[in-house]
């Protein structure tokens, strides 16, 4: 057997079943041999637009996504999308091609473990054949147990050697074995303390939670404490619809409301969340309250440069219902936020703005998500980037969905549409749909075509102010000049059709519904250029750039 | 760094304006949530101040210094301190001088000055620290003038009231004490130590 297939053997034994990325001549043969094995390959039109993929589907599976690329330039490229997932924790394969072992002089020879060093990757490398497994698996596993992305350099001449027939190969997860994490019962006991004491409870779920199925115990814990429901970013919306005394999100992009509310609490109870300055506005929006943590890492330094008073290492099933459990032996039941006049006030966010914006040819984004919202039922995933455009659905959906979003994973924009591209095959073809920005659905633009050929049912929806909205905002906050961050744009819609898609331009209202319920009604690889004003201003760039209380 | 470059037009005498200017407790009563604390043998007394950058509340303290050279009718404030998280440090100072206005009665109000905010509350408001800084700037400035119109002495205990008790009595007392130590008064001491 060659290399590369014992190679390509493994990663099918490690669980790999969609691969993204681009041929080339040092990993042609790895990429056959998976083909021969049944693994669906994605061919795309950039490494790093592979790896984003790679990162979306891995996100979505909570399994190692996996991006290939020949040597040399074809790592290059990797370099954005690799730090996007470093930094969003992704555990993720990236098998690299490289020139022959020692030809420096090769034209395509690059250094490619000091690359992965600062391109934030772990690395391994295949110096002989007769490692090919044993590389595999220390890829894996490190992507699992650490989970961040690995790359795994494989020079060509070293994947052409012989292997001799090995054992049965053992996956990285046969070597894992993760014990349930028991809470400590003198921190529950400790938490104990802290909420009995305490009169305004607000309970964060984290990603972690979500992930963890912990709702259910969570609503009890929420029940039992009087607490107001908040999320963070990672979280978005979840258990909306289970709770009326759901906040929303804990943060910059949280409602004005939801600011003051959390600003009152005395006792933040913190579930598979890092409570991260993201999500505690660097401590800033819980002045007053004490904190406590459930998590499974050994160690967290929250957002406000502290550690939680009492931090519990637990599962987040185990921590909830033991913390739920104690507080019942000792009868604590508090009334908290859970009045008749809280619950009052939190009706009225969900409430429309008494009117939207109107500009001829150019639509509100408020209302443009609105009806986002209203008219793509909740089964439609929903993946978020990042930039000013965006703020208007990271803030205004409020359907309970899923939701991924791509907001502070080193603030690259472009990303989302690859992650959601991902997020669909991860899925197995079910719909989903990714709101974007024009300049950042621009950036990849060939990746729609790479929906079409593989007709994913993927709607990308741009929030089209023909400019770089951030930056367009920020210079007139800054007395710059804010018709330079101005780049016009074609009709995306037609550009999608001529891509091998369906899409629409659309200007008003009426344009946007049908062309939703087109996508609907067939859901198939769509863009919905939406012509948005540029005279609303987000209301996390308000508190930024103007420091308004909104 | 955020920059105060304010011109204050007070419809009230200059010294009026500057007996409101030179007394800590009259500046801060113009400050919305401001507050005086304890004051040090060193002149420096301490202060809270509570800003709501966007919805977010954030409350520093701080230890302020006034110098006055009351013969030109101007002053530098100039304080140091932190937030309640113990996350931002700031720092800022600004000269102000009092002069006659366009009529006799009127008076002008110029400040120079700047802060500086490092920390974690500096990447969180980005350009709306200028915008809250120069709303409060303004906030003050009507402030000012409302005080100013005020008559002063209002409260002004008699010569031969018993000590003060309360905290801000005992911070005036102690900035009359101060005053007639530093300076030449323009009015007699017992004047002197009566308005501030």
């Amino acid at each position: 057997m060659k290399a590369y297939e014992a190679l390509a053997e493994a990663f099918v034994k490690e669980g790999t079943s969609d691969v993204f990325g681009m041929m080339g001549d040092a990993n042609m043969h790895w990429m056959n041999a998976l083909a021969q094995r049944g693994v669906r390959l994605y061919e795309v039109r950039h490494e790093g637009s592979g790896l984003g993929m790679a990162d979306g589907w891995a996100r979505t599976t909570g399994q190692p996504g996996v991006v290939t690329t020949t040597s040399g330039p074809g790592v290059s490229q990797l370099a954005t999308s690799m730090v996007c997932a470093s930094r969003a924790r992704t555990p993720l394969v990236a098998f690299c091609g490289e020139t022959a072992w020692g030809d420096e002089g090769a034209t395509q020879y690059l250094d490619q473990r000091r690359f992965a060093a600062a391109i934030e990757c772990e690395f391994v490398h295949l110096s002989r054949p007769d490692q090919a497994e044993e590389a595999v698996q220390r890829a894996f596993y490190l992507a699992r147990t650490e989970s961040r992305p690995v790359m795994l350099s494989a020079p060509m001449d070293i994947q052409q050697g012989t292997v001799e027939d090995a054992d049965e190969y053992v996956p990285s997860t046969a070597l894992l074995d993760r014990p349930r994490l028991l809470p400590d019962p003198s921190r529950i006991a400790a938490a104990c303390d802290i909420i009995a004491l305490s009169k305004r409870v607000v309970i964060i779920a984290g990603r972690g939670a979500r992930r963890a199925g912990v709702g259910e115990q969570i609503l009890g814990l929420q029940q039992r404490t009087g607490a107001l429901l908040a999320t963070t970013l990672q979280a978005k919306n979840w258990l909306c619809d289970r709770t009326e005394f759901h906040v929303g999100l804990s943060g910059l992009f949280g409602s004005k409301l939801a600011m003051e509310l959390l600003q009152e609490a005395d006792c933040v109870i913190g579930v598979g969340a890092s409570l991260n300055s993201y999500t505690t506005e660097a401590g800033y929006l819980y002045p007053d309250a004490k904190y406590i943590q459930i998590d499974t890492s050994p160690h967290l330094v929250m957002g406000n440069g502290s550690v939680a008073d009492c931090y519990i290492q637990a599962d987040a099933v185990t921590g909830v219902t033991e913390l739920d459990r104690a507080l019942e032996q000792r009868a604590v039941r508090i009334e908290g936020f859970h009045t008749e006049e809280v619950l009052h006030r939190l009706t009225e966010p969900l409430q429309a703005p008494a009117e939207y914006l109107s500009e001829l040819g150019l639509i509100d984004p408020r209302e443009a998500i609105r009806v986002l919202d209203a008219e793509l039922p909740g089964e439609i995933g929903l993946v978020l980037g990042s930039g000013h455009q965006v703020d208007f659905g990271t803030m205004l959906f409020q359907r309970s969905r899923e939701v991924l979003s791509n907001y502070g994973m080193f603030g690259a924009i472009g990303q989302a549409p690859l992650l959601a591209i991902g997020q669909v095959v991860a899925n197995g073809g079910k719909p989903g749909f990714v709101v974007e920005g024009d300049a950042s659905f621009l950036m990849h633009l060939p990746e729609f075509e790479t929906a079409c050929r593989y007709e994913l049912p993927l709607l990308v929806v741009v929030m089209n102010d023909e400019g770089l909205g951030a930056e367009f905002h920020k210079s007139a906050a800054k007395g710059l000049d804010p018709e330079l961050a101005l780049i016009p744009t074609p009709e995306l819609g037609q550009v999608a059709v001529a891509l091998g898609g369906g899409g629409a331009t659309v200007r008003t209202i009426e344009e946007l519904r049908a062309a939703l319920a087109e996508y609907v009604r067939a859901p198939r690889p769509t863009v919905i250029d939406i012509r948005i004003t540029r005279s609303v201003l987000s209301v996390p760039y308000r508190r930024l750039q103007y420091g308004e209380d909104v | 760094m955020i920059s105060i470059t304010e011109t204050i037009a007070v419809p009230s005498p200059p010294k009026r304006v500057w007996e409101v200017l030179s007394s800590p407790s009259d500046v801060v009563s113009c400050i919305g949530g401001a507050e005086l604390g304890a004051a040090h043998d060193d002149g420096s007394f301490d202060g809270t101040l509570v800003v709501k950058f966007g919805a977010l509340r954030v409350r520093f303290a701080a230890r302020v210094t006034l110098e006055l050279t009351e013969s030109e009718l101007e002053g530098r404030l100039s304080a140091r301190g932190r937030d309640g998280q113990g996350a931002t440090r700031f720092s800022g100072n600004a000269t102000f001088r009092v002069a006659e206005g366009e009529g006799p009665s009127d008076s002008r109000v110029t400040v120079d000055g700047e802060i500086q905010l490092t920390g974690k509350l500096a990447s969180l408001i980005e350009s709306g620290a200028g915008v809250v800084v120069s709303r409060m700037t303004k906030e003050f400035s009507a402030e000012l003038v409302q005080r100013c119109a005020e008559p002063a002495e209002l409260d002004t205990p008699p010569t031969a009231a018993p000590p003060p008790t309360g905290l801000l009595s005992r911070l005036r007392a102690w900035w009359a004490r101060l005053r007639n130590v530093r300076q030449e008064p323009v009015g007699g001491a017992a004047e002197e130590g009566g308005r501030s």
